[in-house]
């Protein structure tokens, strides 16, 4: 059996909103709580393996330094495992690699041509956000301009034959589902 | 008659009977003669069996060991084992293409045997120009710049030893998903070019309604399914056999596979707003041709040597081909598209956005985002290289920090899409919709963060992840209260089961990124390392011998449980050294061990550990997506879906509504 909505009543609207507020609070703060607590330290292998991560083997097809075993990638893992020893940032450990292997950081600069890359699918994502609101926008405007006459005369005669339809066939001939959907 | 001889005869045959169907249906179009295109039916089988018989030729040369195909003398090899020797005829470009075009041929006699009917429809022989030309293009690369049957002369080595051959690359034979993963991905790309060539036929003979959409509804939903299928296989591969623990690395080849299945995915949801409202037409039409159209610019990216990959086995000259027929394809396509012009328009709009086709509507922008951004990152390094002669790497934090709020809206998106009924939705019947499943993606989270998970992109995604499956869930709860077993097919119930294997695949995403740990670890017999909560403890090494390698073990004892191999292979005529990991599944996690360094002596190893959560979900949900795949093209055998009626209400319901004054949905 299909559940319809029914129109709505006070206390239907009060149960409802009690329902999303309990789950906006509760889902809320269990997120919070998971988002802001920072759980087990990050161990210095952790950031020897994400700095090797994403940083390209100069000598590999399209692996990284932590997933290839070449003699350069091992050198390259090992000296990142010193840098991070002596207590060297991220930053500074990827510009001093960057320095010795151009071309090899896997995250493009933000700066000149580089940023294209990261600015143009902002730019067609505003565009594409932009657009789709114009065109609701329109379809509204269109859809409150109202029905002509013709639109009017058009949907008495459906009416019509629909009575007269049914009368003929009062059990009416389809089931729809839920979802109103093929 | 050799294999070479053959095997090119073959070729030829195909080649010329696709070149002859291009010129009887060109004729019977200039000629008003539609019907001529049924005349085809034989050239078609003759292309069938020259693909066919070439296939065959080939695995009979690959399997004879026959050194004087010089595609055998160049990948095959006598130490190769049986299985791979078949899979040797994918592992290297010629037989890639020959098996590119069998497919494409089994679909063009597909088309054949399903249209059979439809002898006088002119669409049928823009369709039928279509494919002919797809394949004449691809026998002509068979013929020209990637013939499989050239002569070779395999005279013996200096010290007397018969001709052998390398055999295919190293990785390709050291898995057996290779048996499977590239058929099944070709089976996919290929597919696609079934519902390209109907939106050709459509824009050509101007038949821009719905009409093509619901012919090829089926063919374009499995061919994204076997696609789906295929990277999922592909990812396992990686995973299983490169070692690193990882399964997706944002390579260039990965990406070009990913991007026609993102056009692919935003296709199979639009059409059913071009069906059910008769709008979108050129968006639908822009995106299959895209769908196509970028199978065909992958392959170009892919076999040209362009960008560096993991994955390119090889590199030829036949990139420029791939790229000029690239260039046509669009070219062609978009100049249908303006010629078409008004007839494109759509007669309907969308009522509200808060209904099923304002939330595919807004998937597909996403979706259009996604193949954006993976598109741009793949190719930003050539574009940098050809402005200013400067080499650029643009790897994984890139795309997954550009991806990632996608995937998120993704999520969102597919929670409450199932929920929303055409036209227009109201506060209360999406509030009643979407409260347990939201209660499910709070529970989603509140499990998480009691098992440890910590961070909030991936609470995030588990929660969006919960909320999601709740939806498709209570759809299909729904659906089989209503319908029993038949609950489960048909393409709404099917594409719920996708959905479900899509949140099982975030999921296991967002676990095993966000919470893999991996260390290198040197090891003498006897020692034991540990890492998340996992032991492993080295037991020492052995050498197996095997026909085509050298294999060097290290016995590791997980946990003090099973013992797990990896090992070094030595592919003594390719030259070449690899690492074979051994993986260790569980529904929770997987450990991953992997030889980084080995002594000569086999005292010492340089073992790496890769331990990533939930990983093992990640094939489970590919192959849950494939099953709802298979229940969505199972016709539920109920009204059509442009029918009148699809669209509203029925009229007893209408006339009910209006004596009650209840919502309609």
């Amino acid at each position: 059996m299909t559940r319809r909505a029914g129109p709505p009543t006070r206390k239907g609207a009060a149960r409802r909103l009690s329902a999303w507020l309990g789950v906006l609070v509760i889902g809320g703060s269990v997120f919070l709580f998971g988002a802001v607590d920072e759980g087990s330290p990050r161990t210095d292998a952790d950031r020897v393996y994400s700095l090797a991560k994403n940083f390209g083997c100069p000598v590999c097809d399209g692996q990284s330094v932590a997933e290839s075993d070449t003699v350069v990638a091992r050198n390259i893992r090992q000296q990142i495992a010193r840098r991070v020893d002596e207590g060297r940032s991220d930053d500074a450990i990827i510009a001093e690699l960057e320095a010795s292997f151009p071309g090899n950081d896997y995250t493009p600069a933000a700066s000149g041509l580089s940023s294209l890359v990261w600015i143009l699918p902002v730019v067609a994502g505003a565009g594409a956000l932009a657009g789709l609101f114009v065109v609701f926008r329109r379809w509204r405007q269109e859809a409150e301009l109202g029905a002509t006459p013709a639109d009017e005369r058009l949907v008495a005669e459906f009416r019509r034959e629909s009575e007269l339809a049914d009368l003929a066939d009062p059990d009416g001939p389809v089931q729809i589902d839920e979802q109103g959907d093929a | 008659m050799s294999n070479v001889t053959l095997g090119a005869l073959l070729v030829a045959l195909g080649a010329a009977s696709a070149l002859a169907g291009i010129g009887v249906v060109v004729g019977g179009l200039l000629g008003r003669r539609y019907r001529w295109w049924r005349d085809c039916t034989m050239l078609a089988g003759f292309m069938m069996a020259a693909a066919g018989g070439a296939f065959l030729v080939m695995e009979r040369a690959l399997i004879t060991r026959d050194f004087t195909v010089s595609f055998v003398a160049q990948h095959g090899s006598s130490r190769t084992p049986a299985v791979f020797n078949v899979a040797t005829l994918w592992s290297a470009l010629e037989g890639s293409i020959l098996l590119w075009t069998l497919v494409l041929c089994g679909y063009v006699v597909a088309v054949v045997i399903k249209f059979r009917d439809r002898g006088d429809d002119p669409m049928m022989a823009w369709v039928m120009l279509t494919l002919f030309v797809v394949c004449g293009f691809f026998f002509l690369l068979m013929v020209g710049p990637a013939r499989p049957f050239s002569s070779f002369d395999p005279a013996p080595s200096a010290n007397g030893q018969p001709f052998d051959g390398p055999g295919p690359n190293p990785l390709l034979q050291n898995h057996i998903l290779m048996a499977f993963h590239p058929p099944i991905l070709y089976l996919g790309y290929v597919g696609f070019t079934v519902p390209f060539a109907f939106a050709i036929g459509a824009l050509a003979t101007g038949r821009v309604g719905e009409g093509w959409l619901l012919a090829t509804r089926r063919w374009t939903v499995m061919a994204w399914g076997l696609l789906t299928l295929g990277v999922i296989l592909g990812a396992w591969w990686s995973y299983e056999t490169l070692g690193w623990g990882g399964y997706w690395g944002w390579d260039p080849v990965e990406n070009v596979a990913l991007l026609p299945w993102l056009t692919g995915t935003a296709f199979v949801h639009s059409v059913m707003v071009q069906e059910r409202r008769g709008m979108l037409r050129v968006w639908n039409l822009s995106l299959v041709i895209a769908t196509f159209s970028l199978t065909i610019l992958g392959t170009f990216i892919t076999r040209s040597g362009a960008l560096e990959s993991v994955h390119a086995f090889v590199e030829s000259a036949i990139g420029p081909w791939f790229l000029t027929f690239f260039g046509l394809t669009v070219l062609v396509s978009l100049g249908l598209i303006a010629w078409r012009g008004d007839e494109l328009r759509a007669p309907g709009r969308i009522d509200s956005p808060l209904s099923r086709e304002g939330a595919f509507l807004m998937n597909n922008v996403v979706f259009a985002a996604f193949a954006f951004v993976v598109l741009l990152g793949t190719i930003f390094p050539l574009i940098v290289e050809a402005l200013n002669g400067r080499t650029l790497t643009v790897g994984s934090p890139y795309f997954e920090r550009m991806t990632m709020p996608i995937g998120f809206v993704l999520l969102f998106l597919m929670a409450i899409a199932p929920a929303l009924p055409w036209r227009k939705a109201s506060a209360g019947l999406l509030s009643d919709r979407l409260i347990w499943p939201a209660w499910l993606g709070v529970g989603a989270i509140l499990l998480s963060v009691m098992v440890g998970a910590r961070g909030w992109a991936p609470l995030l995604a588990f929660g969006l992840g919960g909320f999601a499956g709740g939806a498709a869930l209570r759809q299909l709860a729904s659906a089989i209260r209503r319908l029993r077993w038949r609950g489960l097919i048909g393409r709404t119930n099917g594409g719920m089961i996708v959905h479900l294997g899509v949140v099982l695949i975030a999921v296991a995403l967002a676990a095993s990124n966000s919470y893999v740990r991996q260390e290198t670890f040197e090891m003498s017999p006897g020692q034991t390392a540990e890492l998340s909560g996992h032991t492993f403890t080295f037991l020492g090494t052995e050498v197996v011998e095997y026909s085509n390698r050298v294999e060097r073990r290290a016995a590791v004892r997980i946990d003090g449980g099973p013992v797990h191999e990896p090992a070094i292979a030595i592919y003594d005529f390719a030259g070449r050294l690899i690492g074979i990991p051994s993986v260790r599944s569980t529904l929770t996690d997987d450990v991953a061990l992997s030889i980084a360094e080995m002594s000569d002596d086999g005292q010492t190893v340089f073992l790496r550990v890769t331990v990533q959560p939930l990983v093992v979900w990640l094939w489970i949900g590919g192959f849950v997506m494939a099953a709802g795949t298979l229940l969505a093209v199972v016709p539920q055998n109920r009204r059509s879906p442009i029918s009148p009626g699809s669209a509203s209400s029925t009229r007893r319901q209408v006339r009910t509504a209006r004596k009650s004054g209840k919502e309609l949905v």
